[in-house]
């Protein structure tokens, strides 16, 4: 017994010791470690990353970089941030407001760093009492890329407002060409097609404007009564056949597959598959998301991920630090510069717009980039409206409910998340 | 000389003698001795040592984050606000009239009982006919318990490109090319949950088939000498021997299959991610969406929940096989 009770004795010693020898060797490393984590990979994020480091050398700070995947993103970081943990900078997209609302982020409102950013660039990051908590990584946009070749071969003009984008793709069926590809098992998709009509059609053009989504966001408004008739005139494009129930038992990376390959005409999407794309050695272009007027477009996007500082992180001057360095004019520069057509909202960084752009950098120029769940993250948690519209947009295309249906489920959903 | 029949081949019943190890305990009545009490433990103290480290880790990672996701599940800890508090059986309420939920617990089990019928009814025969000598029989064993050493993710991403209904579904080249339209096998949500269920009993089957193959390999061949010896054919042998003798493996296989099915979840987000819409939603991808959305007292509901329905059906169905045991045995 005694020599049992030894052992233990040791055991429980020598994993105390092995415990500081760990901490001892942490405490000699090279300065302070700053966490930073994203869904981007390397190739988005890597020279920004670089950028910041260089930077923080002097400071004898090192940012960390690790990648988690998007579809585990969130999970991952909301149970980070649930038990206090979580990287010292956090970035989130659609959620960010989410976790500013939660009290995640530490308030950077007089911090030099966000002098350098657009209101618009902000605006994500920004409370309603206009307190600020982040810095955008830089912007995104979707439109509809297009092959010319398809186009050229079915006679179709580059539409520019829906009933033009409807007669296109009919014309592009009777001509044997699938007009739009797209994976609906497990992307967005149809939710880009969806807002991206709604931006055009309903809130700059039409009877609604942005506000009602920040009422809607507020419990100030519901959609039903406000998305129905534009819903109901979207849904044209299943009735069309450009939206199909066979998209729905597709997956994301067949559908671009069936755009390069040439077997479909359009594809919605933005700069992260431009790469892709343009390997494919199509002869492609982009046309912005349309709606009911020519002369006043709008393309789907907005701030992309945002950074900023987690109220629980152990080196927080280090963390602030770090922040400064990756919004620094290098580090901007470097993202935009990673990611051709991706624009920045720090004043002064400008990215290289490709030939493929022609079509939509007017729009970009003239800040015509926009989103509604951008305006609903203000009192609400955006991503999990999304993930409801991905699942009801599903039902509604495999004729499960209709777009009443959907609306109804929306309002539900948002009645139970609101802060 | 006349046969008995068949029945009264099965072998007698286990005797209830007490082992000799077993003696001081079952002295029921008699006074113990002084000092044998002290003896007992020490004398099992080797085997309770042995079982410490996993029950141990048992109550690690299993038994306190029961407890505490228990405790969880009675709060409104959200990813929404950093403050929690008490609320009771709310969450339980909202879980058990959410028709989402509803209709996860229905999909969960058809799902099970399906996938365990289906594979069973695949095992079985492919059992029997591999246990019998026929010609490259390690190798049809081998090919057939191939697909259990997958990944189930592994095989749901391969299996959604062969299901996909695009031109680049293998299922639907194949159809097309023998004159078949092109079905929407994972995007229509009457056919979307029986993709699932064929890919899972393609997988596991062969596994099944292993376990009826261990389990007829224990059967006396005598019995089946005997059986014969009064005039019992191949299906009353089959009746009256290979049955009674594969009760185990179908307790095995019935009580597991049907446990792992009420639990599925990787083989869904891996092909439709609960889609389409909510068709193929199981209670354990709500719950993790649940848990994604950040509502992690409600999350914890669903799992608590989802435990308790799993052990009532597994305490069920271990009640039913002991009842059949019995019977036959």
């Amino acid at each position: 017994m005694r020599t049992a009770a030894a052992v233990v004795t040791l055991a429980t010693a020598s994993l105390s010791l092995a415990g500081c020898a760990s901490a001892a060797s942490g405490d000699a490393g090279s300065g302070t470690k700053v966490t930073i984590a994203s869904w981007y990979e390397d190739n988005v994020i890597g020279t920004s990353i670089d950028a910041a480091n260089a930077a923080l050398e002097s400071d004898d700070i090192t940012l960390e970089y690790t990648q988690i995947p998007l579809d585990q993103y969130n999970t991952w970081l909301s149970t980070q941030l649930a038990s206090g943990e979580g990287p010292d900078i956090i970035m989130d997209g659609a959620s960010f407001p989410a976790r500013v609302a939660a009290g995640n982020l530490v308030d950077i409102s007089d911090e030099t760093v966000v002098t350098n950013f657009t209101e618009e660039g902000l605006a994500l990051a920004t409370d309603a009492d206009g307190n600020v908590y982040g810095v955008p990584s830089y912007g995104w946009f979707s439109g509809v890329f297009y092959n010319k070749d398809l186009f050229e071969q079915a006679g179709v003009e580059v539409p520019t407002t829906f009933d033009e984008f409807l007669d296109a793709s009919d014309k592009l069926k009777a001509a044997d060409i699938t007009p739009l590809a797209a994976g609906l098992a497990d992307s967005d998709k149809a939710i880009h097609s969806l807002m991206g009509y709604l931006e055009n059609a309903y809130y700059r053009n039409g009877e609604g404007s942005p506000e009602v989504d920040t009422d809607f966001a507020y419990g100030e408004a519901t959609l039903d009564g406000n998305w129905n008739d534009p819903l109901e005139e979207w849904s044209k494009l299943i009735d069309h056949g450009v939206l199909t129930p066979e998209m729905v038992g597709v997956p994301l990376s067949q559908s671009l597959a069936e755009f390069t390959d040439g077997k479909a005409a359009m594809y919605i999407s933005g700069a992260w598959d431009y790469q892709a794309i343009k390997d494919a050695g199509l002869d492609f272009g982009m046309f912005s998301h349309v709606g009911n007027a020519a002369d006043n477009q709008w393309l789907l996007g907005g701030p992309a991920a945002s950074m900023g500082v987690n109220v629980d992180s152990k080196n927080p001057d280090a963390a602030m630090k770090a922040l400064e360095a990756l919004a620094s004019e290098d580090a901007m520069q470097a993202i935009v510069d990673a990611n051709p057509g991706a624009f920045s909202y720090y004043n002064g960084v400008e990215g290289d717009f490709p030939a493929e752009y022609e079509l939509v950098a007017p729009l970009l120029a003239e800040g015509h980039v926009a989103v509604g769940w951008d305006r609903w993250g203000v009192n609400m948690p955006a991503q999990t409206m999304l993930d409801t519209l991905t699942k009801g947009l599903q039902s509604v295309i495999s004729g499960q409910q209709s777009t009443d249906d959907l609306i109804k489920q929306l309002d539900d959903q948002a009645d139970s998340i609101r802060y | 000389m006349p046969h008995a029949p068949a029945e009264q081949l099965r072998p007698p019943p286990p005797t209830t003698a007490p082992s000799p190890r077993s003696g001081p305990s079952l002295a029921a009545g008699k006074k113990r001795r002084p000092g044998a009490a002290r003896a007992q433990v020490r004398r099992n103290l080797p085997y309770v040592l042995m079982v410490l480290p996993a029950l141990i880790i048992f109550g690690i990672f299993f038994i306190i984050p029961v407890i505490r996701t228990a405790l969880l599940s009675l709060t409104d800890q959200s990813n929404h606000s950093r403050e929690t508090s008490f609320i009771g059986l709310e969450n339980y309420a909202e879980a058990l009239t959410n028709p989402q939920i509803v209709a996860g617990i229905q999909h969960s089990l058809i799902y099970a009982i399906a996938v365990v019928v289906l594979q069973n009814l695949l095992a079985l025969p492919v059992a029997l006919l591999l246990h019998s000598k026929i010609p490259f029989r390690g190798a049809f064993r081998t090919i057939f318990f191939g697909p259990a050493v997958l990944s189930v993710l592994v095989v749901g991403y391969l299996w959604s490109y062969v299901f996909s209904s695009n031109d680049y579904g293998l299922l639907n080249t194949v159809l097309r090319g023998v004159g078949l339209a092109n079905v929407n096998w994972l995007g229509d949500p009457n056919l979307a949950l029986g993709s699932i269920i064929a890919t899972q009993v393609w997988q596991w089957f062969g596994y099944q088939m292993v376990i009826y193959l261990a389990a007829l390999q224990t059967i006396n061949p005598d019995l089946y000498e005997a059986a014969a010896l009064d005039g019992a054919g191949r299906w009353k042998s089959f009746c009256s021997v290979t049955l009674p003798g594969l009760i185990p493996a179908f307790q095995i296989t019935v009580v597991t299959g049907l446990i792992s099915g009420l639990k599925v979840f990787d083989i869904v987000i891996s092909m439709t991610n609960g889609g389409p819409g909510y068709a193929t939603e199981t209670v354990l991808t709500l719950m993790y969406r649940k848990f994604s959305e950040g509502n992690y007292g409600l999350a914890a509901s669903f799992g608590i929940l989802f435990l308790l329905v799993s052990l009532l059906i597994g305490s069920l169905l271990l009640r039913v096989f002991r009842r059949l045991e019995t019977r036959f045995s």
